[in-house]
């Protein structure tokens, strides 16, 4: 299990991460969400290792991160840039992790060569592009059987093939060897189909961390139209509501809270519409943020 | 054997508990039938395996499959189904559909009728 325990990171004056703390269990996948600049990648080279913490704690299955190489040897973590030393081939890189990884697997790297059929052996790294540059570290990556993968923004600049392939390879790591992984995207849809826990983030603190499809179950769209507007004053009252927004007869609402509490609540004045339906993470995030102060501004240009 | 809808905004899970209920409740999968495995189906449909694992526990919790250690997951004898839970779901479903065909206009011959449709096409070629 990953721990942050009031975990900051502060660069001169201004925090990037601030007391914040996190768990992540052995074996799921975790997608970290976030506006821009809220720290997701600081967040993740503390988890990996590369960033002291200013005060708190990361720790591996209890053991330290930062400096311990006895943990680090079971990390791997994908830049979001891919980095390559000059002038060398995948086949160079490999021989460079081994020596680095004692769990690399050189059975595992060739077993994986048919998944990433364009990457030609001897070519070198820095003339391939964005893309099968992105193919060969996550090729190395998962050669270097680590227990805890952290990817920052992995599917960025892959085609859906390609996709489709690594969300399969790395759902077989977490199936067959329990491996963790951690993941930070913009692609909100890309995370909902492959993440079970969600953390989102906002100017260096975690305003939550939760399992997906409670998320899901816990806030809820709703169109309804009443038989009487008085109606409507009576539900608000009785109701958390996030979000409102009224077009013509039909109003939609943004509740917090179960199905039956939600539907128990309104089915009493027996609307003439009345719709309930799961959010996506999507629309989650975005009144989230909103809850946050951090929403889509009315400006016309 | 499996059609997820990733688009759709159900949650993946409750779509797989929903298809693998179906396919029992029809009799395509048997009683003491073995279902694929979490790592099998995970490859199969692109799905996180964690997913996989959380439809097969609810599943397990209400009672329409068995795990046995080691060897995989099953499904329940026919008599220890939980029928009441089903009964229960598909009373509320047809109420709703109920007061949408009474709102176009069907009568109640109109229902029986379709009732009658229904007993005798049971067990052939569903359609909807």
């Amino acid at each position: 299990m990953i721990k942050l325990e009031h975990t900051s990171k502060r660069f001169e004056e201004e925090y990037a991460v601030e007391d914040l703390s996190l768990n992540i269990h052995k074996g799921s996948i975790f997608g970290l969400l976030g506006s821009n600049g809220a720290g997701k990648t600081t967040l993740l080279k503390l988890l990996a290792g590369i960033y002291s913490p200013d005060q708190g704690k990361v720790t591996l299955d209890g053991q330290t991160v930062y400096e311990n190489p006895a943990t680090k040897q079971n990390i791997v973590f994908l830049a979001d840039r891919p980095a390559f030393f000059a002038q060398t081939t995948i086949r160079q890189m490999a021989n460079f992790y081994r020596s680095i990884y004692p769990t690399w697997s050189e059975e595992r790297f060739k077993q994986l060569a048919p998944a990433f059929q364009s990457i030609d052996l001897k070519r070198k790294l820095h003339r391939m592009s964005k893309g099968m540059q992105r193919q060969a570290t996550l090729w190395l990556a998962l050669s270097c059987k680590p227990q805890l993968l952290i990817l920052d923004e992995p599917i960025d600049g892959l085609d859906p093939v390609m996709r489709r392939q690594v969300k399969n390879l790395l759902f077989q790591e977490v199936a067959e060897h329990g491996v963790t992984v951690v993941i930070s995207s913009h692609n909100l849809r890309e995370i909902e189909d492959m993440c079970d826990h969600v953390g989102i983030m906002h100017e260096g603190k975690l305003l939550m961390s939760r399992e997906l499809d409670d998320l899901k179950l816990d806030m809820h769209k709703i169109q309804v139209a009443f038989r009487d507007e008085r109606h409507e004053q009576a539900v608000s009252g009785l109701l958390d509501i996030v979000h409102k927004e009224q077009r013509g007869s039909v109003g939609t609402y943004i509740i917090k809270g179960t199905v039956e509490q939600i539907s128990e609540i309104f089915r009493v004045y027996e609307p003439y519409v009345f719709d309930i339906l799961p959010m996506t993470l999507e629309e989650i995030f975005i009144y989230e943020m909103g809850d946050a102060g951090y929403d889509v501004q009315p400006i016309l240009l | 054997m499996f059609e997820l809808d990733i688009r759709s905004r159900k949650p993946i899970y409750e779509q797989l508990m929903d298809k693998i209920k179906e396919l029992i409740v029809y009799g395509i999968l048997k009683p003491d039938e073995q279902l694929p495995s979490v790592r099998a189906l995970s490859a199969q449909l692109t799905v996180n395996p964690n997913t996989i694992q959380k439809a097969y526990r609810e599943l397990e919790r209400d009672g329409y499959i068995y795990s046995q250690p080691g060897k995989g997951s099953f499904v329940s004898p026919a008599e220890q189904q939980p029928q009441d839970i089903q009964r229960e779901a598909m009373r509320e479903q047809l109420l709703k559909l109920f007061a949408e065909a009474i709102y176009l206009g069907f009568t109640q011959s109109d229902m029986e009728k379709l009732y009658r449709q229904a007993m005798e096409g049971k067990g052939g070629v569903q359609d909807d």
